[in-house]
């Protein structure tokens, strides 16, 4: 048997016949891979187990023919235990989960695995705000979508100027200045951090990084809507 | 209509299973999101209430693994719960999502409420 | 108090209220449900209604003067009482008055009084409403499970003084949970999930109770048992006796 092995993080699992399951794992090397379990259906410990959610599982496979490849075995490297014992974080963590399953129809990137797996790791952090995890991974998602607004100058060229107000043009994806417009320099600084690909964790350090989070959220969200296949 | 209800409190579902019983429903009782899974695969229910704050595994969880099996996907699910309204909101995709019929927030949802919500749950689909 | 995470605008005892008034909003609504219901068709049904109702009622008022005590105390409207207190005696008292309440979820108590111990100095209602407050959380904790493990109030000595507390057989909870509990109360909805659903106030009220002990709750284990357990020490006044 050729056996592969590599590392994933569930995406989905479904049910399949008697008494097998069909797991859909994201994973850093080969995208998206869907395994089947055998024998695993209504075991009656199943909301824990080795191929847990909320988890970077070592994967042991042989390739099928078609699709889907048959799981060996599964070994728990990393369970974000904590993500559950808040309701919130769970709702948010699952969103996660469906909005990556839906942006990598096509095959994926290794950065979507890590965006994932760096997601889980700040809602497993009680330190980190919540609504700072959705707007980071809102913005990765963007990022590696191609989809990243201009945060360097305004629409003609001109570089953003610390000492201005900005409104955000969506038409040009970028910041037009304007007085008292509800943008500053903080607010640009602190959407290059978050485009920039810093980790929740460190973005949770920045001074005033609630009210940041809140004052860029909204734009990142309608910024993302835009482009959401949703 | 046979109804699995997913409630940490042994007391609360005493009283919600006698209204149920009341309005001629029957009810299999579960404390946790693993119980419930048990009590589904005993006897297929045709409405599930859920509260979302369960010991250990909490509600999502549950619904997540729920929705897993083929033939429980139409099965409608009413959330019953302490979660606040503007919580439950913020999720609403995702609920929809997961085949949630109707949400109700328990300080606001008398028995009677709830039970018409029972009544009128719709075999529902899941994308 | 200035917190990273969800709700860093709330101070502790904001945090403390908050955790209280979501889990009064149980037993309120267990009676408001309990109301609806009405007139049972029989007088057996309707006894065991009542029966409910003042149960409920019973806790929540419990819970609430727990609260009230606490704050009176700390804000030195109340000033404490210090006594030579037996634990296992105190502990006995919080059992039998736990007792209805436990047997109406289907749970055991168990009462462990350990060997023969120096008595400590502390405020008898105090401690006795933490130990109650404590006892009503590992209750509800156990009527959660499919199979409940009895609930033991327990004395032994430590290393420091004299360690009582609630255990059980299960959940078995981790050293780092009661401090992350003691930060998210209020600010999520289940800051202690592997013990109970929901806010948990009593753990927090307890605590906020032993703190003008000048103690505090800690995880404990002993003879195989996990459970939340304040350390108190020995009176040194009859020492000299």
């Amino acid at each position: 048997m050729n056996q592969q092995v590599t590392t994933g993080i569930v995406l989905a699992r479904v049910d399949y016949g008697e008494a097998d399951r069909i797991i859909t794992f994201l994973t850093p090397n080969v995208g998206k891979l869907r395994l089947m379990a055998k024998g695993v259906r209504r075991v009656k410990s199943k909301l824990a187990g080795g191929v847990e959610l909320f988890s970077v599982t070592n994967l042991t496979y042989v390739k099928g023919r078609g699709d889907i490849g048959t799981l060996v075995s599964a070994r728990l490297v990393t369970h974000y235990g904590q993500i559950v014992q808040d309701i919130n974080r769970t709702m948010l963590g699952y969103e996660f989960i469906k909005k990556l399953n839906k942006a990598t129809e096509d095959e994926p990137e290794a950065d979507y695995f890590h965006i994932l797996e760096q997601s889980f790791a700040a809602l497993n952090d009680s330190a980190v705000d919540l609504e700072l995890i959705r707007l980071w991974f809102t913005a990765q998602l963007l990022r590696l979508g191609g989809y990243q607004p201009n945060l360097q100058t305004e629409p003609d060229g001109t570089r953003l100027d610390a000492k201005k107000q900005y409104e955000f043009s969506f038409d040009d994806s970028a910041f037009v200045a304007r007085p008292e417009a509800p943008y500053d320099a903080s607010a640009i600084k602190f959407l290059r951090l978050v485009f920039g690909g810093a980790s929740p964790s460190a973005l949770q350090k920045v001074a005033g990084v609630e009210r940041l989070a809140a004052t860029t959220g909204q734009l990142v969200s309608l910024f993302a809507r835009q482009y959401s296949r949703e | 209509m046979h109804v699995v209800l997913i409630e940490p409190d042994r007391l609360q579902a005493k009283v919600v299973a006698t209204a149920l019983e009341r309005h001629g429903h029957t009810a299999s009782h579960a404390a946790s999101a693993q119980a419930a899974v048990q009590a589904a695969d005993e006897q297929t229910p045709d409405v599930v209430i859920l509260e979302l704050q369960l010991p250990q595994h909490n509600g999502v969880e549950f619904l997540y693994e729920f929705r897993s099996y083929s033939e429980w996907l139409t099965i409608p699910v009413v959330l019953y719960t302490y979660l606040p309204p503007r919580e439950l909101a913020r999720a609403a995709t995702l609920y929809k999502q997961l085949g949630v019929a109707k949400t109700l927030h328990k300080p606001e949802t008398s028995l009677a409420m709830l039970c018409n919500a029972v009544a009128q749950a719709q075999v529902v689909t899941v994308p | 108090m200035q917190q990273n995470g969800q709700g860093a605008r709330l101070g502790s005892q904001e945090q403390l209220f908050l955790s209280l008034t979501e889990q009064l909003t149980r037993p309120l609504l267990q009676i408001a449900q309990l109301a609806e219901l009405g007139t049972a068709d029989d007088l057996e049904t309707a006894r065991i209604h009542w029966d409910m109702v003042q149960l409920i009622s019973g806790a929540s008022l419990r819970l609430v003067e727990s609260y009230a005590l606490s704050l009176r105390v700390q804000g030195h409207v109340t000033p404490l009482q210090l006594e030579q207190i037996t634990v296992s005696s105190l502990l006995y008292d919080a059992a039998q008055i736990l007792e209805p309440f436990a047997r109406q979820y289907g749970v055991k108590l168990e009462l462990d009084p350990g060997p023969r111990m120096q008595p400590v100095l502390a405020d008898r209602t105090v401690l006795q409403s933490a130990m109650v407050s404590l006892g009503q959380v590992f209750v509800q904790s156990q009527a959660e499970h499919d199979e409940p493990a009895p609930v033991q109030f327990s004395a032994h000595r430590g290393r420091y003084g004299v360690v009582a507390g609630l255990y059980s057989s299960l959940p078995r909870l981790g050293t780092d949970s009661l401090h992350r509990a003691r930060s998210f109360k209020g600010r999520v909805h289940e800051p202690l999930a592997q013990l109970v659903s929901g806010p948990a106030a009593g753990v927090f009220v307890a605590e906020s109770l032993l703190q003008t002990l000048a103690t505090r709750l800690h995880v404990a284990r002993y003879r195989n048992l996990t459970g939340l357990a304040a350390t108190l020490e020995p009176s040194a006044q009859l020492q000299l006796i």
